[in-house]
């Protein structure tokens, strides 16, 4: 097996998780995101050669994804899908393991702004910087403070005001 | 810093390590509270964010990866592969001298292929993992489920025009070569043969043929065994 595929094949290991659950929560669909998956990894075996350092890969993927992202909306942007439909297949879509209050706040979490969601995202799941998720989106990082500032904010508030999670705000 | 810019940068980052933050937080038991009601928000969102991934995700993103590096290959390649065929009909003709006559069966073209394939493997020592073996299994519909030693080569390779898959496995007692061919294959198979240095074994299965060769003083009993154990093919 060459060098290439080897590395190859790592990054799929380390990382397809990952970017499907990133992608899960750009577009809210899973066969979508499981595309977007694909497109980015075949595109980034492509250019494999221009991935220098591994403690960079992951942002490197993220940001071929988005990019693939930004395509598949210059492709669909005349047919898009009614949103409320795209949360059916998403509500559906839960494992048992989801609790209620998981759930309630996996809908919250899609109610959100995508300029606040998608910062928290890379923060909370992917572990990233706030000088990491500022390259990322090309923000400065002063925004992206801001940005994963208001998207908590504004979790916690609509927890606070729900019945079902309210009681379970531990002090 | 004031109370506001205190919770704008906690709340952008609840585990943050600035200096100033952290300051107040040893000072203030509610901001300490506030700290902790945060890190459970977080779990939470952790816990939310991480929906199901599909499980076989990864090994059709690498099949895919597979199936369009072996389309390229054969775009690309052709004259490579009309080469490797014209070496590879030289040494049958040259290696039939050596051999017991079997005219056009297997046993013939899989010691061509064994003594072709020792001049490549001395320079080249690396291990194939048991993914890359079964993404090439997965083309002829089979799948390899463990093994118990390493594996040093997987490739395709033709068995008068039938594309079979090239394996060598590492086994105490020294290489195995085994070749998966398709059914179809129209080849002659008998049953074992040998000649000055190897022997070889037939074994059918109802999905495939495989051809097993080693060193003469090798035995293939065990290895035979493990194959019909880990080899399945889907109906």
């Amino acid at each position: 097996m060459s060098n290439k595929q080897i590395r190859y094949e790592a990054l799929v290991r380390a990382f397809h998780a990952d970017l499907f659950r990133y992608a899960f929560w750009l577009c809210h669909q899973r066969t979508v995101a499981e595309d977007l998956v694909q497109e980015t990894f075949l595109r980034a075996w492509k250019s494999l050669d221009s991935l220098q350092e591994a403690a960079a890969a992951k942002g490197w993927l993220i940001t071929i994804l988005r990019r693939e992202n930004a395509r598949r909306f210059e492709r669909k942007q005349f047919d898009y899908q009614d949103v409320d439909q795209d949360w059916l297949e998403d509500e559906h879509s839960e494992g048992p393991e989801q609790t209620a209050e998981n759930q309630q706040l996996h809908q919250y979490i899609a109610r959100l702004a995508e300029e606040y969601r998608e910062p928290l995202v890379l923060q909370v799941l992917l572990g990233m910087t706030g000088d990491e998720i500022a390259q990322t989106l090309e923000l400065n990082l002063n925004t992206v403070n801001t940005r994963l500032f208001r998207a908590r904010q504004q979790l916690r508030e609509l927890l606070l005001q729900s019945p079902a999670t309210g009681a379970s705000q531990h002090g | 810093m004031d109370e506001l810019e205190f919770r704008r940068r906690l709340l952008s980052n609840p585990t943050t390590n600035d200096e100033a933050v952290v300051q107040q937080l040893a000072a203030d038991p509610d901001k300490q509270r506030l700290q902790h009601e945060l890190l459970i928000l977080d779990q939470q969102i952790k816990a939310s964010l991480a929906v199901p991934v599909p499980a076989d995700l990864a090994d059709r993103l690498l099949l895919s990866q597979g199936l369009l590096q072996h389309k390229k290959i054969r775009q690309r390649r052709w004259w490579l592969g009309m080469a490797a065929s014209l070496v590879l009909v030289a040494g049958l003709v040259q290696q039939r001298d050596h051999l017991y006559p079997w005219p056009d069966d297997i046993a013939g073209h899989a010691l061509a292929h064994v003594y072709h394939e020792a001049k490549h493997l001395d320079d080249n020592n690396s291990l194939i993992d048991l993914t890359r073996v079964n993404l090439l299994l997965a083309d002829l519909g089979g799948e390899l489920r463990s093994w118990p030693g390493t594996i040093r080569y997987a490739s395709f390779c033709y068995f008068q025009g039938t594309r079979s898959l090239h394996l060598i496995f590492n086994t105490p007692q020294g290489p195995v070569t085994v070749f998966v061919l398709p059914k179809n294959h129209g080849l002659e198979s008998g049953s074992d043969f040998y000649d000055a240095q190897f022997h070889g074994h037939n074994m059918q299965l109802a999905k495939a043929d495989l051809v097993l060769v080693a060193g003469k003083n090798q035995s293939l009993s065990g290895i035979a065994t493990t194959l019909q154990q880990q080899l399945q093919f889907q109906i």
